[in-house]
């Protein structure tokens, strides 16, 4: 019994991990779109100079 | 920083964690005093391991942006703090779940735990004291200066098991390692695998806020 809740716990610990760098992957990715999104005006705008 | 081969890195560590959580799981034995629930160990330590390697990297960062004026090791410093950032709530997350079946409570301001929170602290406030200030170089200068002084709290949390009384556990005691080998290969195994995931979230943070700061530069040209 204590071994299956010690079992549970690593599992909680396990996915604790990977929600937190799955989390800090997501604000990465949020991030890396709004850069390119960005990257996209600059290159019309400079479309439009020439 | 150099260019890193960013697909491979991550491969890696994806294949080492895979092969980390076997051994840590089946494979290494149970230790005698702890039970079962040591395993998380192997999970903790390593991102204690990632998040002093990248603070110890920020402030090396933050040195040589003061000794060069070279932008790109103000960057360094910025990115290596927040993932140290980042590996330090790790740690305190991973070590109050392990408390929690070890002493029977989250949290009960152990010295480790309580320093580790400090070290936490201090460098949440270096990354909210980067973005209170507007001007980029003051935003560089004055940062790099407190991190000088915030990175007295790494050995802090580090020495804290030895110099004041705690319940935390160490490997090493009287110059001995107090684990057999298979934990120690379970160990490194889950060290190298945090260290490539560490390697390529730095690469990766790295070149997503270069882009950044070159729009921004952009930006306010444009502007004028």
């Amino acid at each position: 019994m204590e071994v299956k809740c010690v079992q549970i716990d690593i599992f909680v610990a396990s996915v604790a991990y990977w929600v937190i760098i799955g989390g800090f992957l997501l604000v990465l990715n949020r991030r890396i779109s709004k850069v390119s999104h960005k990257i996209e005006d600059v290159e019309k705008r400079l479309k439009k100079e020439q | 920083m150099p260019r890193l081969p960013q697909i491979p890195i991550l491969i890696a560590a994806l294949a080492l964690y895979v092969v980390g959580l076997y051994t840590a799981l089946i494979w290494a034995p149970v230790e005698l005093t702890l039970g079962e629930s040591y395993r998380v160990f192997y999970l903790h330590v390593p991102v204690a391991w990632v998040a002093y390697l990248a603070l110890g990297l920020s402030l090396i960062g933050s040195i040589a942006y003061l000794r060069t004026r070279n932008t790109k090791f103000d960057l360094l410093a910025e990115v290596t703090a927040v993932l140290g950032v980042l590996f330090a709530s790790l740690t305190l997350v991973l070590g109050s779940i392990w408390a929690n079946v070890a002493w029977g409570t989250y949290w009960n301001w152990d010295p480790r735990e309580t320093t580790t929170l400090v070290l936490w602290i201090s460098y949440a406030g270096y990354l909210a004291l980067r973005s209170s200030i507007e001007n980029v170089g003051k935003r560089a200068v004055i940062p790099a200066i407190y991190n000088i002084f915030a990175f007295s709290t790494v050995p802090l949390s580090y020495i804290s098991v030895v110099y004041w009384q705690t319940l935390h556990p160490t490997i090493i005691s009287g110059g001995k390692l107090m684990i057999t080998p298979e934990m120690v290969a379970t160990l490194m195994i889950n060290l190298v695998a945090a260290t490539f995931l560490f390697i390529f979230l730095a690469g990766f943070l790295y070149r997503l806020r270069r882009a950044e700061r070159i729009l921004e530069e952009y930006e306010e040209l444009t502007w004028r």
